[in-house]
Order: structure tokens, then C-alpha cells, then sequence
């Protein structure tokens, strides 16, 4: 029993850090149909942003680090993203791509390809026993994170002018537009947030890691699309339950999986996730409107 | 027809044209290559990664080279020849270093220093046994480096890395005390299979247990599964083995140290240099193989002749395995010429051949006409107490199983 | 030159633009092997990026994964030509078929694109049934999986480690002979009454489906008949390189096809045939420039020339258009009308170069 709930520990541990890059990538794609595939090098620049700032103490490095994620965020939106406004989702894609590569290798000039050490406090390397479960300190921020982060952008959404803006913009946005929400200040407001997203996420996988270099983004990046393409494009819900699965599936599968097929993991993973997607091609929770 | 759309068309077009008529034009010009001169300079040609992810291994290589090349000018040459130096950049990919191969090849490489993997340098042999050059790895550490696999011409001045997985084994059942342990291998890299097939074999030999084993990818985001297993054994093992690389080597030692998993840790010389300590604050009974000591108190001093020299002239290396290695492959290539009286392979090679624990600065370097790397050379067991590294000694290992 | 067009009718494009690439062809060799390997890579590119268009710009929807078929292409074309006593030393738990299996380099171009066809039908029959944008991720999904599969299906692929020992069979010839082929192919699929309907799809999906075009058989015709061509491409890159791994058929080329599909131009065949010639001169020219600002330059260029295509031009340099011999004929009228020597059709013609051997 202790076994199944040490799995279940995991699973969440996984699954709040894949919700936690995933909803930003669903949020953006809500607003203006793009998949961002840069969002991986928003987390890259988090991550050298706390490699930077780790010399003073930690919770400042992490605001400094916020601060510049959400700046790189809105310049990014600013300068490549705006001139395409507007354009297939397609093609929205292929540019978020070339940012991608084009950070990816800025990164590579500046910092070199071996990874930055970033020094964190041992609390979060730490581990607490309950009743024979292990709980290890990213799993616990990772969880709370989550939470905190869902729950605040839940609020956000629902309370706020601006979050009521933003879910009009997201149902129709030539309709928000016409009864006279602006859409740049929307836009820019959606990237802002995906920066934050961007930011805690990378704050997690420095926790976890210990280290920051040029190609990190790359891997959450994937889990991020694919959790968002499980739970149905644009939708927020969507996102969260193709999250929990993705983290959950991959758990099980590295549980359950004998020896010399574990290295095979990711192909299972992906094959269950293809599986989905055919069973309901617009995903698990479908956006409620068809976009053309 | 809309017009302006055909003339980008052509205007491009055009542009190609021209560029190449002019590219062509430009290096035919410089073709000169091939083992063949034999007076004036010896040009070396470095088909090394200067960007990517091999650039951190390849860059102090390439120094290290330099070091050693500066040395030789300054004396004279190696026969009165002076040693040239020309570069191109594979950035971290198979093709590349094809293509590096070829621009060093085409500005007269005679010998060619390439980058330090088995796989990413393969094409750059093929193309330097093609122009009858040898080419030389610095630090691939794969024992693949065979003739009858990579062909007559390739070269590695690393140590096999089946010597540190054996050294690891040998180190811990001799001086740790360890009975068993747990073999993790990240099989990203084909190295880090070999080693952990060769920690296994000799742990085995020396009649300790082998109480599990398992792998994980170098991306994954969580090795709970992996920490799980170990957790599941009826007592911790006396060693875990870990057969991986930073980045991803180094979040797993963090997430084994973070769950409370004390047991020694052994490792290959992909851990070597103290950039990574701080990832994994206040770590202990941390093991790892290197090439040679960076802090001056290194056994053999021509370790620290090298490292001071080299410390001088660029500043500390983040890891001394290039520096060694590319400073050492000029060694070898000053010895054999000597010998072979050319750069030509059908003579260079068996002068290398030849070595048969050969002093350079690296360490006693064995070729033969099967292994183009050294397999039993001695390795340095460095530990990490309380976030610090410092040097065990010296071990040679007894044994070194075949690995393939 | 109008009655050369009309002779050439239809086929004029594939015609005009054999005449550019056998240019390049027949250049580059002037320059020295480290040239003609580049000119190699090019023309393997066209061929990828045309078999990438052939599915990609004929309907629109823009795959991520086509690399995919790229590797299997790849694996395939080597696994069954490596010498016999090469393969059992490299890969002894070969499963027999394929460790008797030795064919010639042609016959291997086949099976491979044929084995990369046979796996776009398999991943058609599901996918081809999603939505636009759905697809384009399903497809990614598939690149994903392909590279797992190949990274760690060690007793055939050797995981990811470098299968080596592949016979180089590509020169320049075959190559070129390779790409035009793929050109003439693709050609034909995008004039046949096949293409057109797919073309129609592109334009509008849901007025195609009302003509009674089935737009999802046709796009999985496209997707077989891309997967063949890009298998194909496969086979020959794996008989250029003779060492590759897993990671040779994942993202990186993933990135670089797309991009020179974009700055091509992805409505054109014209453009999938320039957008890789003008990646080639800007990746030379880059890493020229490397030698002065240091490594890394050639990427961001070339990230960054696609970023303008797609903010400035975003349908890329050819515009959507095809190249043809009354267009060629009206630009160099007007050419002349400005000035004399205004780049034009004749531009390959005032360039020849005097003999250096």
C-alpha cells in the first residue's frame, strides 16, 4: 500500500511541474492560436537568470529572475510575434520555432555549452518521511507552486477586469476587440503571464537540478505541447488533465515497465499519447469553439 | 505574370550562381591537402567542435595543442619543420565534422587532431583515411578506436574507458570495503554503457554482488522511479556505480543525495572539474576517475608541468582531460614522426603502433595494430568530502575486461 | 524563347530549375572536394525539402514530423547494405532476414523510400483523419516516437550510437540525378488531378469538400507519396555520411528543412528548390564569417533570415510563384529597359569561369 501511495507521490510531484509548463503554452495559444515553441527558452533565460542573480540571496535572484523572464516574454511577443499576428496557426508555429533556435544559440554564445552551477538552499534538497512515503522537497514545491499558480490565475481570470478580458479575447477575439477590449494590451498581458509561468518553472528545475545551460528548454517544451495537444488546443482545463496524465502515464510506465524496455520509455509514452489523440482528435477536453 | 516575384526568383537564383562560381573559384585555389609535402611547415588540422556541445571538451584540447605546438616552434620544429595550425568547426554534428574535415583537408592538413567523441568523429576519419592522414581523438574514451572497426588511420589519445569502470571496481572492493552494489546507467552515450558493462564484469571477478541495476534517460525530469527501486532493496548498497554526464548525470547524484540516499558514488572522468560541485551542495563520498590531478599535487609531474603551463597561459581549465589529451597528441605525433620521418599514414601509423607504454604527459600510451587507444592506462580517483575535491591517488587497474 | 515555352509547355518549371541545379552540379566540383560535398548536402536538402513540400505545401498543413521517414529511409537503405560479415560484427542480434539482406545501392534507394511509404500509410490511416493543426502535432508526436524507437532499438539501430560502416554510394551524380528525379515527381503529383485537388483543399477545405474533393484521402496520398520521396532522401544522406545517429533525423533537421521550405517560399516548388540553394550560400557565407566574430554566427543567421522571411516576406522569396520561360522572358525585357546588365536568365552565362586546371 505505502508502494501504490509512494507512486501516487511521484505521479503528483511530476504531474503539478508538467500542469505548471503546460497551462502558459494553453493560455497563449488561447489568445492568438500560436504554440510557442520558445516557451522552452523563456525558462532557459529563468534559469540563467537565477544563475546570474544566485549571488545575492534566493528569494531576490528568484524575483530578479521573474522579473527579466517576463520582460524576455513581452520582447519576444513585441518583435516577433506581433508582425505575424494574425497568421495560420502554422505559421505562427514555424516563428516561434526560429525564436527558439535563435535563443537556443544566443545562449550557447554567451554562456557555453556547459552547464552553469546554480547553488539553492539544501531545504528544498530535502526529504520528509511520513508513514513509510518519502516526500522530497521539489515535490512539495512543485505542488505548492501549482497550486498557488493555478489558483492565482483561476482568480485572476474570474476577478479581475483584465482576466475578464482576457477570457473574452479567448472565446472570440474579433468579437473582444469590437466591444472595445485592446488587443495588444491583452496579448501582451497573456505573454507577461506565460513569463511567470516560464519563470516558476524554471525555478523548480533549478531546485531540482542544480544547473542551468543553453539547451534545457527543450525537453519541457515537448511535454508542454503534448500536454496541451492531449487536453484539446486552448482549452485551460484541457491542459491540466492532458498534464496530470502525461505526468501520471509516465510514472506508471517507468514503474511498470521491465528493465530493458524502460529505455524505451518515452516511445510508449508518446505511442499512449498518439492513442489519445486519434481516439479524440480534438483532444480530451475540446476547445468549445472549432477554430479555422 | 507579376514580375517582381520572378525577379526574386532570379535575382536569387543568380545570387547562388555567383556564389558559388566564386566560392569555387576561391578555395580551388587553396587545394593543396594529402599526406604528400615534405618540406616546409607540417600543417595540423583541428576538426574540432568549437561550438555545440562538445566545444567544452574539444576547446581545451585545442589549447592544449597549441601549448605543446608553441613548444616545438620554439625549438625548432620537429625536424626542422615548423608545425602549422589550421582550423574549421564541426559545431557538434556528424556532417560538420565532415565538412571540417574536408575545409582542413583542403588548406593542407597532414595530420588531424579531431573531436573527442568515437561517433561524432568517425566522419572526420573516414575523410582523413581517404587522403591517406591520420587522424587523432584527443580524449574519446570509446574502445571502438579498433583498426578493424574504424579502419587504419584513427587514433584516440584517451584511455579506454572500460580502465575506469574496471579502476572504480577495483578501488572500491579494495580500499571502500563495498560488497555490493547498484549499477545505473544513463545509455545516452555509448561510453557510459561500456563502462557500466565493465564496472559490472570486474565487480564480479573480484567477487562482490551486484544487488540491482538501472537506467535513466539524461532529459528526464524526475528520477523518482529510479529512487523508488533503490529504496525497495532490503538494505542500501555499499556503492552505487553511475555510469553518466553532466548535466544530467548531476541532477540524478542531486536527486539520489535530496531522497536521502547516502551510499558511495562512482563515476567516470565525465565528472571531472569543480564546475559542477555547487549543484550539489555539500556533497560526500563522491568518487570519480580522471586523467590527472588540476591542483598541482598530481603523482607524475609532468601532470603539473602541463597544467601550470597551461593554467599560465589561458587560466584554470574547467576539466584537465583536453588539456592533457590535446597537449599529449601532439607528443605522440612529434615521437612518431621522428621515427616515420613523414606525416605520410602508411609510415606514421606503425610508428605509432609502436608505442608500447610510451611516457607522454597523459600517461603511458599504448597503441598496437588492433587498438588505436590506450586500454589499461592508470587513472586518477579523485573524491568529493563536504562539497571538496581532492585526490586519492593513483590507480593502475590489474585487470580491464573486453568490452566491445 | 516564347516558342520554347510553349514546347516545353507544362514542364517548363521542372525544366528551368533541372538547368539551375545541374549548374550548381557541374560548378562546384571546381572547387575542390570540401565544395562538391556541399553541393552534395544540397541537393540531398532539395530533395528532402521538395519531398517535405510535396505534403506540407500542397495542403497546407505544415508536418513536424516528416524527418521521421527521413531516419527509417536512412535505416533501412543501411541496414541492407552493409557488407554481410561488416553487419554481423556490428549488430549480431540482427533479426536473420535482415542479416542475410544485402542489395545493391539502387535497389536499396527503393526499399528504403518504399519501407518509409509503407510507414506514412500506417501513420496516415489515424492521422490524415485529424484536423489541420492536430495533425501538424501528430505528426510531431510520430518524429518523437521514430527517434525513441530508433535510440533504443539496440539490436537493429545500435541505440544511439553512430551506425557506421554504411558504403558511401553517393557521389555528386547520383545526387543530382536524385534530386532532379524528386523534382520531375513531384512535378507530375502537382499538376495530376491528384495534386490539384489537394491544392484545392489548401485553398479552401471546407469549398474543396463541397466539390467532392475527400480531403482526407488526399492527404494521405500526399503524406505517402512525401514519405516515399523523403525515405529516398534518407537513403542517399545515410550513403553520404556513412556514420549517423538517431539524432541526425531529429530536430535540428526538422528546424533546417522547415526553414528552407520558408524562406523558399511553401506555395512554390520553385520555392522548395531555391530555399535550400539559398540556405547553402548563407550557411557558406556564415560560416566564413564565423572566422572573424567566433562560432555560433551561422545559426543565428540563419534563425534570424527566416525570422525576416516569415515577419517581411511571409510567403517567402518565391512569392508563392513558379518559375517559368515567359516570366524569365518579360524580366529580362525589363531588365534591359534599366540597365544593361540587371541580373537575368543570361546571369549563369556572363559568370563562367576560365579553366583553372
Amino acid at each position: 500500500m505505502t508502494e501504490i501511495i509512494q507512486h501516487l507521490v511521484d505521479a503528483a510531484g511530476l504531474a503539478s511541474l508538467y500542469a505548471l509548463l503546460a497551462l502558459p503554452v494553453a493560455l497563449v495559444y488561447g489568445i492568438m492560436n500560436l504554440v510557442n515553441f520558445a516557451h522552452g527558452e523563456l525558462i532557459m533565460i529563468g534559469a540563467y537568470g537565477l544563475f546570474i542573480f544566485a549571488a545575492i540571496t534566493l528569494p531576490l535572484a528568484a524575483f530578479l529572475a521573474l522579473v527579466i523572464v517576463v520582460l524576455a516574454a513581452l520582447a519576444m511577443e513585441r518583435a516577433a510575434f506581433r508582425p505575424v499576428r494574425g497568421s495560420s496557426p502554422e505559421t505562427l508555429l514555424v516563428t516561434s520555432f526560429a525564436v527558439s533556435f535563435l535563443l537556443q544559440n544566443a545562449a550557447l554564445m554567451i554562456f557555453g555549452s556547459r552547464p552553469k552551477s546554480v547553488e539553492t538552499p539544501s531545504l528544498f534538497s530535502q526529504t520528509v518521511t511520513i508513514g513509510g512515503v518519502h516526500i522530497e522537497g521539489v515535490t512539495i514545491l512543485s505542488v505548492g507552486l501549482a497550486v498557488i499558480c493555478i489558483g492565482g490565475l483561476v482568480i485572476f481570470m474570474k476577478r479581475t477586469a483584465f482576466g475578464m478580458a482576457m477570457r473574452a479575447a479567448a472565446e472570440d477575439f474579433t468579437m473582444a476587440r469590437l466591444v472595445g477590449i485592446r488587443a495588444n494590451a491583452v496579448i501582451s498581458g497573456t505573454f507577461a503571464i506565460s513569463g511567470v509561468g516560464a519563470g516558476v518553472a524554471a525555478f523548480i528545475l533549478v531546485v531540482q537540478g542544480g544547473s542551468a545551460f543553453a539547451t534545457m528548454g527543450l525537453t519541457p517544451v515537448i511535454i508542454a505541447f503534448v500536454a496541451t495537444m492531449m487536453g484539446g488546443l486552448g482549452s485551460f482545463s484541457g491542459a491540466l488533465i492532458g498534464a496530470a496524465l502525461l505526468g501520471a502515464g509516465t510514472v506508471a510506465f517507468d514503474v511498470l515497465l521491465p528493465t530493458q524496455l524502460r529505455s524505451s520509455r518515452e516511445a510508449f509514452v508518446y505511442g499512449a499519447v498518439l492513442v489519445v489523440l486519434l481516439i479524440r482528435p480534438q483532444g480530451l477536453v475540446p476547445a468549445r469553439r472549432e477554430r479555422v | 505574370m507579376a514580375s517582381p516575384r520572378l525577379r526574386t526568383i532570379t535575382v536569387a537564383i543568380a545570387i547562388a550562381l555567383a556564389a558559388t562560381v566564386l566560392a569555387a573559384c576561391g578555395s580551388s585555389s587553396e587545394e593543396g591537402g594529402g599526406g604528400g609535402e615534405e618540406n616546409g611547415p607540417i600543417t595540423i588540422g583541428f576538426a574540432t567542435a568549437q561550438s555545440g556541445a562538445f566545444a567544452s571538451y574539444d576547446k581545451p584540447a585545442v589549447d592544449g595543442a597549441k601549448l605543446e605546438i608553441e613548444k616545438i616552434n620554439a625549438e625548432g620544429g620537429i625536424d626542422g619543420r615548423k608545425i602549422k595550425v589550421v582550423e574549421a568547426d564541426t559545431r557538434t554534428d556528424i556532417n560538420g565534422a565532415r565538412e571540417a574535415a574536408d575545409e582542413v583537408l583542403a588548406n593542407g592538413a597532414q595530420f588531424m587532431m579531431v573531436t573527442c567523441d568515437f561517433d561524432y568523429s568517425t566522419p572526420s576519419i573516414v575523410e582523413a583515411q581517404s587522403h591517406n592522414v591520420v587522424a587523432m581523438s584527443p580524449c574519446a574514451g570509446s574502445t571502438k578506436f579498433r583498426t578493424d572497426v574504424i579502419g587504419p588511420n584513427g587514433f584516440s589519445m584517451g584511455t579506454g574507458v572500460p580502465a575506469e569502470g574496471a579502476s572504480q571496481a577495483e578501488f572500491a572492493s579494495e580500499k571502500l570495503k563495498a560488497k555490493t552494489a547498484y549499477v545505473i546507467v544513463d545509455p545516452t552515450i555509448d561510453i557510459d554503457k561500456q563502462s557500466g558493462a565493465a564496472f559490472e564484469q570486474r565487480w564480479k571477478e573480484l567477487g562482490g554482488t551486484i544487488v540491482g541495476t538501472d537506467v535513466f534517460q539524461q532529459e528526464d525530469q524526475s528520477f523518482s522511479a529510479q529512487i523508488s527501486r533503490l529504496r525497495e532493496l532490503p538494505e542500501p548498497p555499499d556503492v552505487i556505480y553511475l555510469a553518466s554526464y553532466p548535466p544530467g548525470g548531476v541532477r540524478f547524484v542531486r536527486s539520489l543525495r535530496a531522497a536521502g540516499i547516502e551510499s558511495p558514488i562512482l563515476a567516470e572522468s565525465n565528472f571531472d572539474g569543480s564546475y559542477w560541485l555547487k549543484s550539489v551542495p555539500g556533497l560526500s563520498d563522491f568518487y570519480h576517475t580522471a586523467y590527472g590531478s588540476m591542483n598541482g599535487d598530481d603523482p607524475e609531474p609532468a601532470v603539473n608541468q602541463v597544467m601550470a603551463e597551461y593554467t599560465k597561459k589561458y587560466g584554470k581549465p574547467e576539466t584537465e582531460i583536453g588539456a592533457l589529451s590535446g597537449y599529449s597528441v601532439i607528443e605522440a605525433l612529434k615521437r612518431a614522426y621522428e621515427k616515420a620521418g613523414t606525416t605520410e599514414a602508411s609510415k606514421l601509423v606503425p610508428a605509432l603502433e609502436e608505442f608500447h607504454n610510451e611516457k607522454l604527459a597523459i600517461g603511458p600510451t599504448t597503441f598496437d595494430k588492433l587498438n588505436h587507444i590506450t586500454l589499461d592506462r592508470p587513472v586518477r580517483i579523485i573524491q568529493v568530502q563536504n562539497g571538496k575535491e581532492s585526490l586519492v591517488g593513483l590507480w593502475k587497474p590489474k585487470k580491464v575486461p573486453v568490452i566491445e | 524563347m516564347q516558342r520554347l515555352g510553349t514546347s516545353l509547355g507544362k514542364i517548363q518549371t521542372p525544366v528551368l530549375l533541372t538547368i539551375v541545379i545541374a549548374a550548381i552540379s557541374l560548378l562546384a566540383p571546381l572547387g575542390g572536394l570540401a565544395m562538391e560535398n556541399r553541393a552534395i548536402v544540397m541537393l540531398i536538402n532539395i530533395a528532402l525539402v521538395v519531398g517535405l513540400y510535396s505534403f506540407a505545401g500542397l495542403s497546407g498543413v505544415l508536418s513536424f514530423g516528416h524527418m521521421s521517414f527521413m531516419g527509417i529511409g536512412a535505416y533501412t537503405g543501411a541496414l541492407i547494405t552493409i557488407p554481410l560479415t561488416a553487419k554481423s560484427a556490428l549488430l549480431p542480434e540482427l533479426p536473420s532476414f535482415i542479416a542475410h539482406a544485402e542489395f545493391s545501392f539502387p535497389i536499396a534507394i527503393l526499399i528504403g523510400g518504399g519501407v518509409a511509404a509503407f510507414v506514412a500509410l500506417v501513420v496516415s490511416l489515424p492521422v490524415a483523419r485529424l484536423p489541420a493543426l492536430a495533425m501538424s502535432l501528430a505528426l510531431f508526436a510520430v518524429l518523437v516516437i521514430a527517434y525513441q524507437v530508433e535510440s533504443n532499438w539496440n539490436s537493429v539501430t545500435r541505440g544511439r550510437q553512430a551506425l557506421f560502416g554504411v558504403p558511401t554510394g553517393t557521389t555528386l551524380g547520383v545526387a543530382l540525378a536524385v534530386a532532379l528525379l524528386v523534382i520531375f515527381f513531384v512535378y507530375g503529383y502537382q499538376e495530376s488531378r491528384f495534386g490539384l485537388r489537394l491544392r484545392a483543399s489548401r485553398e479552401n477545405e471546407l469549398a474543396a469538400a463541397a466539390i467532392g474533393v475527400d480531403v482526407v484521402r488526399e492527404r494521405r496520398i500526399a503524406l505517402v507519396l512525401s514519405g516515399f520521396v523523403i525515405g529516398v532522401a534518407g537513403v542517399v544522406y545515410a550513403q553520404y555520411l556513412g556514420v549517423f545517429t538517431p539524432n541526425d533525423f531529429y530536430l535540428d533537421v526538422t528546424f533546417l528543412t522547415i526553414a528552407m521550405l520558408v524562406i523558399g517560399g511553401t506555395r512554390s516548388l520553385t520555392g522548395a528548390v531555391i530555399g535550400p540553394i539559398l540556405v547553402a550560400v548563407l550557411t557558406y557565407l556564415l560560416q566564413r564569417g564565423e572566422t572573424v566574430t567566433g562560432p555560433g554566427l551561422q545559426q543565428i543567421g540563419l534563425a534570424l533570415a527566416m525570422l525576416a522571411v516569415l515577419i517581411f516576406r511571409p510567403s517567402g522569396l518565391s512569392l508563392g510563384a513558379e518559375l517559368t520561360i515567359s516570366s524569365l522572358r518579360s524580366l529580362v525585357v525589363r531588365g534591359r529597359r534599366r540597365t544593361p546588365s540587371a541580373p537575368a536568365s543570361s546571369a549563369p552565362a556572363q559568370l563562367e569561369v576560365p579553366d583553372e586546371n
